[in-house]
């Protein structure tokens, strides 16, 4: 009976080294150091830095960061599942440097925003649109200076929200205006030209 | 003394008032065109200021106001051009009694006659284009019936020492328009041909100018001194 339970005991011993040596981890050590699970967090931020980047073109305001971590961001989707180690890593350097990207890039582009914004500004009110549209002028106003006050304090990514939306009121009021003012002058060159027209029946009876 | 003062106070203002009555019947007085321009002044006034919406809203309520000046100012043409041709088929009858056709064309007489008493009572109920209608029959009735000359369609500006021709002048000749303040019609007419179209004072001798017809009279050929021309 002994005998029996020692063989037992030996049998579970045997399953449980068995079962050890075939987990996960130490299979990732056996293939060189590959992490447990793969990296979904950095890769998902990764790619939100990314395309945050993309979609305002800061790349521009620095160019060697974007690039470093463009290969960075490229290396960690290839190592992705295959190297979970090697990607978390290459994730984590491309996170860093697309944030280099966003802190050079997001002041210019907020201040180049800023530019356009005041250039159609300039136009709606060279137009006269504070009057002619004056609620809808008001309200770009307004969203205008939030974003310049967000720029001051340094919030540039909100700012670069804020400016955005300016423009693009900004954008529509300036159309509308004029819009409104080419109606308003062609109405009135009708009207004075049908008038002239009218004294100029009377005038050539000898009236 | 004071009661005498009131009364020729009413009489004058009395006066006054008929005369304003009588020279109002211009297009300027109309209240439509008045009304036509001060929207057009207050539409440009918005204008300039950026409020384009009222600026439309006046541009277009003038619109509304010029039609019906347009309309009185059709009538006002009507109206003279029918009352022009009533003088002048009132003339050309006078002048048929005076030379005996009533004797000589009982039928075409007393037929110019009846056209003219229709004319006339047209006139006088504002149908104006029927008033027009029977003043032309009148004329073309006593047509070769009087002695008559179609009045001129063109002038010779002439070289008069003491009465020097003018666009002013020129309409005020009986055989023109026999009222100086048409010269604008003759101007406009002959504008291009002026050596500078916007000063229509500078006109010379030998230079010809088209009359144009204002109220349907017959125009031919030009102005001849020796002709006697129907008034």
């Amino acid at each position: 009976m002994k005998k029996y339970s020692f063989l037992c005991i030996a049998l579970i011993l045997c399953g449980l080294m068995i079962s050890c040596a075939s987990s996960p981890e130490k299979k990732a050590l056996k293939n060189g150091g590959k992490a447990s699970k793969p990296p979904s967090e950095e890769y998902a931020e990764a790619k939100l830095l990314r395309e945050k980047i993309q979609s305002h073109n800061l790349d521009q305001y620095a160019p060697e960061e974007y690039k470093n971590g463009e290969k960075e961001y490229a290396d960690g989707e290839q190592y992705y599942t295959k190297n979970n180690s090697k990607s978390k890593k290459s994730f984590e350097e491309a996170i860093k440097l697309f944030n280099a990207v966003i802190k050079k890039g997001y002041p210019a582009y907020a201040q180049g925003l800023k530019n356009e914004v005041d250039a159609i500004k300039k136009e709606a009110d060279e137009n006269k649109a504070p009057v002619a549209m004056k609620q809808e002028y008001a309200e770009a106003l307004e969203t205008y200076e939030k974003g310049l006050r967000e720029q001051e304090a340094g919030n540039h990514e909100k700012a670069v929200s804020l400016l955005e939306k300016a423009k693009s009121l900004f954008e529509e009021v300036r159309k509308q205006t004029l819009v409104k003012k080419q109606r308003a002058e062609q109405s009135i060159e009708r009207s004075k030209r049908e008038l002239q027209q009218v004294e100029k029946k009377v005038e050539a009876a000898g009236l | 003394m004071e009661r005498k003062t009131l009364i020729i106070i009413t009489v004058i203002m009395c006066t006054v008032l008929c005369a304003i009555a009588a020279v109002g019947q211009s297009l300027f007085d109309n209240p439509d065109y008045r009304k036509a321009k001060e929207l057009n002044r207050k539409a440009e006034n918005a204008y300039e200021e950026g409020d384009y919406d009222s600026a439309y809203k006046y541009a277009e309520q003038a619109r509304e106001h010029i039609k019906k000046a347009d309309t009185y100012a059709t009538m006002l043409v009507q109206r003279h051009r029918a009352n022009t041709l009533m003088q002048r088929a009132s003339d050309r009858l006078d002048l048929a009694r005076t030379e005996g056709v009533e004797n000589d064309h009982p039928g075409e007489f007393s037929q110019a006659a009846a056209d003219f008493a229709i004319a006339k009572k047209s006139y006088d109920a504002e149908q104006y284009e029927r008033s027009i209608d029977y003043s032309n029959r009148v004329l073309n009735v006593l047509k070769g019936l009087v002695s008559s000359e179609p009045l001129p369609k063109y002038y010779k500006v002439r070289l008069i020492p003491r009465r020097r021709d003018c666009f002013w002048r020129i309409a005020e000749y009986e055989f023109i328009y026999n009222d100086p303040w048409k010269w604008k019609v003759i101007y406009e007419a002959n504008k291009e041909k002026l050596k500078n179209p916007d000063n229509p004072h500078l006109i010379f001798p030998g230079q010809v100018f088209m009359i144009p017809s204002i109220n349907g009279e017959t125009r031919e050929g030009m102005y001849d001194p020796t002709r006697t021309y129907e008034n």
